[in-house]
């Protein structure tokens, strides 16, 4: 039910015409019904709190499955279509949906310099959007996860090339959907693993009891179903290796950062691993791959966002570096820590983009901070706005970010791999370094920019904006409640060392940047700045190393092959042909004399063969 | 001593080789014509001969057959080597080529 | 009542022909007809069929004019006339005797598919050759002479290979009852035999799937043929060769399709990857649509000769999703071309989404079909033949992963090409028309559905599937799964 209000919304807006206001209310309003139909069902499922939900191992009971009967059969292999809700999914759906209507009210205002075609459009493919991101959390088997886990691929695509004019948006597009389909690749090889080895393809037999048991029996198998499912949680979440999408995609609408690059896409691949916690539980080599490397990105892409001047790039690296967080975390097996910093991420970070957005459309898009400054009087909604989402993203207590971001280092202080707590660690001081840098710049000082600065914020801007900042100051609730019901305990000793981090990088944020000068800003300027900006040189290698080299044998292939080879080949044949029948067609010459000649010569060896036999 | 069948039939090959080479080696039609009635005697004497030794008047019956059959092939090589001399003008086999394949 | 599936289009056609070319209404019309009459026919599968002794011919074989249809069969017919009558009406605009020569091709599709004795299957298969010539040469393009030449070799080339396999295997005594509907008698074959008219046999079908290296005919034969014409033969000749290997390949030659695997493997999997990169780099957007078709059928030969069950079954379902969207595809490049009135040049054009929202998305549509994307037609068979072909090989499953991210690639950008970016040819063009959208929804759902749905597809062919199996030796096909299996193919 919960799934089908957003399609119905997404159809019913792409195939008619309608009035402006009927599409933002027929957008908005599926997604609030979503939300609602939503909480009816966390509330008839397991009652509210401590959800039916067994971290670590088996999820052998979910909450709620609803069999709709069988997608695909062949042979042995039986792939059924239903759904399944527990613990992992609620929180998720409440997620999508409640997050996703705040977004969508934004949006109401924040595209409404759009045609009206294109207003419909846009929340035409939002709703899809949605509506494949619950299909995705409530399929009950692997390849129904896959339908979703595309779909949103592909709405992430058209949402991010929604400017479709600007060439840079084109291209963020098509890099997001080649990087997703790869990650798409190894989720489907994964599924032919599971039911080459395991022989089913559903949540039941993979993650239950029966399957469980065969994971443990062949860690091998695990281990490569883990790293797949790894390869495929990396595209969607950004991860390394295939992280370079992110980035880019934030030439698509502010709301749609917001909602797919904050709250939902890029945490599928949490969910993903959260929810096959029995394949990593069975194989430590997969999960420390995993975890590694999100910890490894959650450094790597804290750094560049510490020389970054592109407001909304920032953010993105801080994405990827807070995904990195949950991946780690649920890796690892804090499932409860990761999944509720997803819930606080949701909040904190839809917030800074949200106040991203007002500075933006008062600054006529400008997005480089070096252009910004002094906005503190001009834009107070947005400037108080952003500061609640910095503060809960750096992990100062008691905002919502550290309580989620906390549970993630306690769990891998004691659980997990040192390296890994490490660099999350170097993170978490970086964290607070960078978004305060960027509040300071963006909010301090005086106007650095060339045109005017026109505050002006529908209501419609307004309120969600308000929504979550509460919800990023208080938040920090839900975290903990997800936690205790899942048990996992607080950790004082990690919450000291955490808030200790948090401080330190504020403090090293507010003694150099705090007046906003630029001037302070001087030294990330400079070859180390621009290397590290690049992404240290990632685009170049993906491009020399893949790209190029594809583009280049295509057209080795079509020019020397089908251009040169083939026709030579084919004109050689046909020259052959000509030539032989030339050959033969000497013998017709005409001369009686000569065909006597043969025609004695036949009957001769005729008679030589009679007189043999 | 008797004239047995061996002999005729080697007269008859005889004859049939002259007339084999006859057509081969001449060019003028005519006397390709007359090549090819030597060979066409030359079965009959083999079919006379043979009928003769076995008693069997087959193949004598037979020589009719092939006497009626040269005459028709005679009258019409005759008749193409005379067209051919009044169109083209030339009575040699191996400028006669225009049939070519 | 079998034989009204293939007589009603040839007798169309004939119909319009002897018309003075005015009844071109005619075509779509039979063909409709006779698509109705075949979905009538779907819960009859397996049970029906025709058989009227033709003519003896040597060492002792009966040659007769038998029809069947199996489950797999069914699905093949029901496509091949449901296209016949799209590309029809999409074509009526050519004239009477296009329409004829398409209709006619149709109903030897159709044909072929139902025939249930070798020689008739053969007759058949030479019959669609003749109206696609001459769509070619009548109709086609500025390169048109060239490309049926080409066309007119290379399939006549694979006719003749055909030729000797099915007399080598009628001279054996091999009869064909279909596959899944009865008892295969494949005794009579030498041992000594088997081998070569496998790959006589191999060759035909690997001509006219194509499947490189026999695939230089496709990309200038698609390019020149008009686009209802270019639809139809891509979608349906093809299905001519990936049948002809399930049907009579591996079924009555199964000890010479396990010596041939590797090869077809070899070749399909080159195919995949060959096509995929050309079409990345092709420029002309029929080229790219080309490239693609042999992609696609390469890796669902691949599927094929595994053998494995669930390649096979995903095989299937990906030769009817195959059909579906290259068939729109080609057909909404037609209507792009009508437009431009001349090839679409991919890097000479852009922005088109901004003029003609519906092309637009009918072109995202079909292209992320094409390209598998979960959800739409495209999808479910390639699950299933990835399933299957890791079984088999798990490094060929990964050369397989990589054909399907080219696959984005390439399909990605013809659609941004086309459509995104600033438009660089100057003239505004008009959106679809109301028939066009009509042309095209049947198709567009078609391919939604099968995406969401797409059980009954392998619930008709399990028949086959399990038939095979039994065949090849490999595990026997779920009869103790309990998953519906009609028993009549």
């Amino acid at each position: 039910m919960t799934l089908l209000l957003p399609l119905a919304g997404a159809l019913i807006l792409s195939l008619l015409r309608l009035p402006r206001r009927v599409q933002g209310l027929v957008g908005a309003g599926s997604i609030l019904l979503a939300f609602l139909s939503g909480l009816l069902m966390v509330s008839s499922g397991g009652g509210p709190g401590p959800y039916p939900f067994a971290a670590h191992g088996a999820l052998s009971q979910p909450g709620v499955e609803v069999q709709l009967g069988t997608w695909l059969a062949a042979g042995t292999l039986r792939i059924p279509l239903g759904l399944w809700v527990d613990g992992l999914t609620a929180v998720f759906v409440l997620v999508i949906t409640g997050v996703g209507f705040l977004i969508h009210v934004y949006s109401l205002g924040y595209m409404a310099g759009e045609s009206d075609a294109d207003y419909g459009r846009y929340f035409a493919s939002m709703n899809l959007f949605v509506a494949a991101m619950l299909l995705l959390v409530l399929a009950d088997s692997f390849p129904l996860l896959l339908v979703g886990w595309a779909g949103v691929g592909f709405t992430s695509y058209l949402l991010i090339g929604f400017w479709y004019t600007r060439p840079a948006a084109v291209v963020a597009a098509r890099k997001a959907f080649i990087l997703n389909t790869v990650g798409d690749v190894g989720l489907i090889l994964a599924i032919a693993l599971m039911a080459a080895r395991l022989g089913t393809v559903d949540f039941t037999g993979v993650l239950g009891p029966a399957g469980a048991a065969a994971l443990a029996a062949h860690p091998a198998v695990a281990t490569w179903i883990g790293l797949l499912l790894f390869v495929a949680a990396a595209a969607k979440s950004a991860q390394l290796p295939l992280q370079a999408w992110l980035s880019d995609a934030m030439e698509g609408p502010t709301p749609v950062s917001a909602l797919i690059h904050a709250a939902t896409m890029v945490t599928a691949g949490v969910y993903l691993i959260a929810r096959t916690q029995a394949v990593y539980a069975a194989s430590p080599a997969a999960a420390a791959w995993a975890g590694d490397l999100g910890a490894l990105t959650a450094f790597a892409a804290a750094t560049v966002g510490v020389f970054s001047y592109d407001i909304k790039r920032l953010l993105a690296y801080s994405t990827m570096s807070q995904v990195g967080y949950m991946i780690s975390g649920v890796a690892f097996g804090a499932v409860a820590a990761g999944v509720s910093h997803v819930v606080t991420h949701a909040f904190f970070k839809a917030l800074l983009f949200m106040a991203v957005g007002l500075v933006m459309h008062a600054v006529s898009d400008e997005r480089d901070m070096r252009r910004m400054g002094g906005l503190a009087r001009r834009l107070p909604l947005a400037r108080w706005g952003f500061l609640a989402g910095a503060l809960a993203l750096a992990g100062i207590p008691p905002f919502a970010g550290f309580w989620s971001k906390d549970a993630v280092m306690g769990g891998l202080l004691h659980g997990g791999d040192l390296f890994a707590y490490a660099l999350l660690a170097l993170a978490a001081l970086l964290t607070p370094f960078y978004i305060f840098r960027a509040y300071y710049l963006t909010f301090g000082g005086k106007y650095r920019g060339e045109g005017e600065v026109h505050p002006h914020a529908s209501r419609s801007l307004q309120w969600p904006t308000v929504v979550l900042a509460v919800l990023a100051v208080v938040g920090g609730i839900f975290a903990v409640l997800l936690q205790s019901g899942w048990g996992t305990a607080l950790d004082p000793g990690s919450m000291a060392i955490s808030t200790v981090l948090a401080l330190i990088g504020w403090g090293a944020a507010w003694s150099i940047y705090r007046g906003g000068d630029i001037r302070a800003d001087a030294w990330t300027a400079g070859a180390l700045g621009a290397a590290v900006r690049s992404e240290y040189g990632w685009e170049g290698l993906w491009q020399g190393a893949l790209v190029r080299p594809a583009h280049g044998v295509a057209a080795w292939l079509l020019g020397a092959w089908e251009g040169r080879a083939w026709p030579a080949a084919q004109s050689a044949t046909a020259a052959g042909a000509a030539a032989l029948g030339h050959g033969l067609s000497l013998w017709q010459s005409g001369l009686v004399r000569r065909y006597a000649l043969s025609m004695f010569c036949g009957a001769a060896l005729l008679l030589l063969w009679a007189l043999v036999r | 001593m008797p004239v047995g069948l061996p002999f005729y039939l080697a007269l008859s090959a005889v004859l049939f080789v002259i007339g084999g080479l006859g057509v081969l080696l001449r060019r003028d039609p005519l006397v390709m014509v007359m090549a090819i009635e030597l060979m066409w005697n030359a079965a009959n004497l083999a079919f006379v001969a043979a009928a003769r030794h076995y008693g069997d008047m087959g193949g004598q019956v037979f020589v009719f057959v092939v006497i009626t059959v040269a005459a028709a092939d005679v009258a019409i090589g005759l008749a193409l080597t005379v067209l051919l001399g009044r169109t083209r003008g030339t009575l040699d086999a191996d400028r006669l080529k225009w049939l070519r394949g | 009542m079998l034989t009204l599936l293939w007589a009603l289009p040839v007798a169309a056609a004939l119909a319009i022909a002897v018309s003075a070319r005015r009844g071109a209404w005619l075509g779509p019309l039979a063909s409709t007809a006779a698509l109705v009459l075949a979905l009538a026919l779907w819960s009859r599968a397996g049970s029906l069929s025709v058989a009227t002794p033709w003519f003896h011919g040597a060492y002792g074989s009966l040659i007769s004019y038998s029809l069947g249809l199996s489950g797999l069969s069914l699905l093949l017919v029901v496509l091949t006339l449901l296209l016949t009558a799209l590309c029809g009406v999409a074509g009526l605009r050519y004239g009477g005797a296009f329409v004829a020569w398409l209709t006619l091709l149709g109903g030897a599709a159709t044909g072929m598919f139902l025939a249930r004795d070798l020689v008739l299957f053969y007759v058949f298969w030479e019959l669609m050759l003749i109206p696609a010539y001459f769509l070619l040469v009548g109709f086609g393009g500025a390169g048109r002479r060239a490309a049926a030449w080409k066309f007119l070799l290379y399939n006549i080339g694979g006719s003749v290979a055909l030729l000797v396999g099915v007399a080598a295997l009628v001279a054996f005594g091999v009869t064909m009852p279909g596959v899944g509907v009865g008892p295969i008698s494949a005794a009579g074959v030498p041992a000594a035999a088997v081998v070569p008219v496998a790959v006589a046999l191999a060759i035909g079908f690997a001509v006219k799937t194509p499947i490189w290296p026999l695939h230089g005919w496709v990309a200038d034969t698609y390019a020149e043929l008009p686009a209802p014409a270019a639809a139809l033969v891509g979608a349906v000749q093809s299905k001519a060769g990936l049948y002809g290997m399930l049907a009579i390949l591996i079924p009555m030659l199964p000890g010479g399709m396990t010596r041939l695997a590797p090869w077809l493997i070899a070749a399909g999997i080159v195919s995949a990857l060959y096509g995929a990169l050309c079409a990345l780099g092709a420029r002309d957007a029929r080229r790219v649509l080309a490239y693609s078709s042999v992609s696609h059928l390469g890796l669902i030969t691949v599927a094929f000769a595994t053998l494995e069950p669930a390649a096979l079954t995903g095989g299937i379902v990906q030769m009817v999703a195959h059909a579906l969207f290259t068939a729109g595809l080609f057909l909404l490049v037609g209507m792009l071309e009508d437009r431009l009135a001349g090839p679409v040049d991919v890097r000479a054009l852009g922005g088109f989404a901004r003029w003609a929202p519906g092309f637009a998305g009918g072109l995202i549509l079909l292209g992320m079909a094409a390209l598998g994307l979960p959800g739409l037609a495209g999808f479910p068979g390639e699950l299933l033949m990835m399933v299957g072909i890791y079984r088999y090989s798990a490094w060929l499953a990964v050369l397989a992963g990589i054909a399907l991210v080219l696959a984005a690639a390439y399909m990605l950008r013809l659609i941004q090409l086309v459509l995104h970016g600033e438009p660089q040819s100057g003239a505004a063009t008009r959106d679809l028309g109301g028939g066009e959208k009509w042309l095209l929804a049947p198709l567009a759902l078609l391919v939604v559905l099968i995406g969401i749905w797409p059980h009954p597809i392998p619930q008709q062919s399990s028949g086959a599937v399990a038939a095979i199996e039994q065949l090849t030796g490999a595990q026997p096909a779920a009869a103790a799964a309990g998953s519906n299996q009609g028993g009549n193919g």
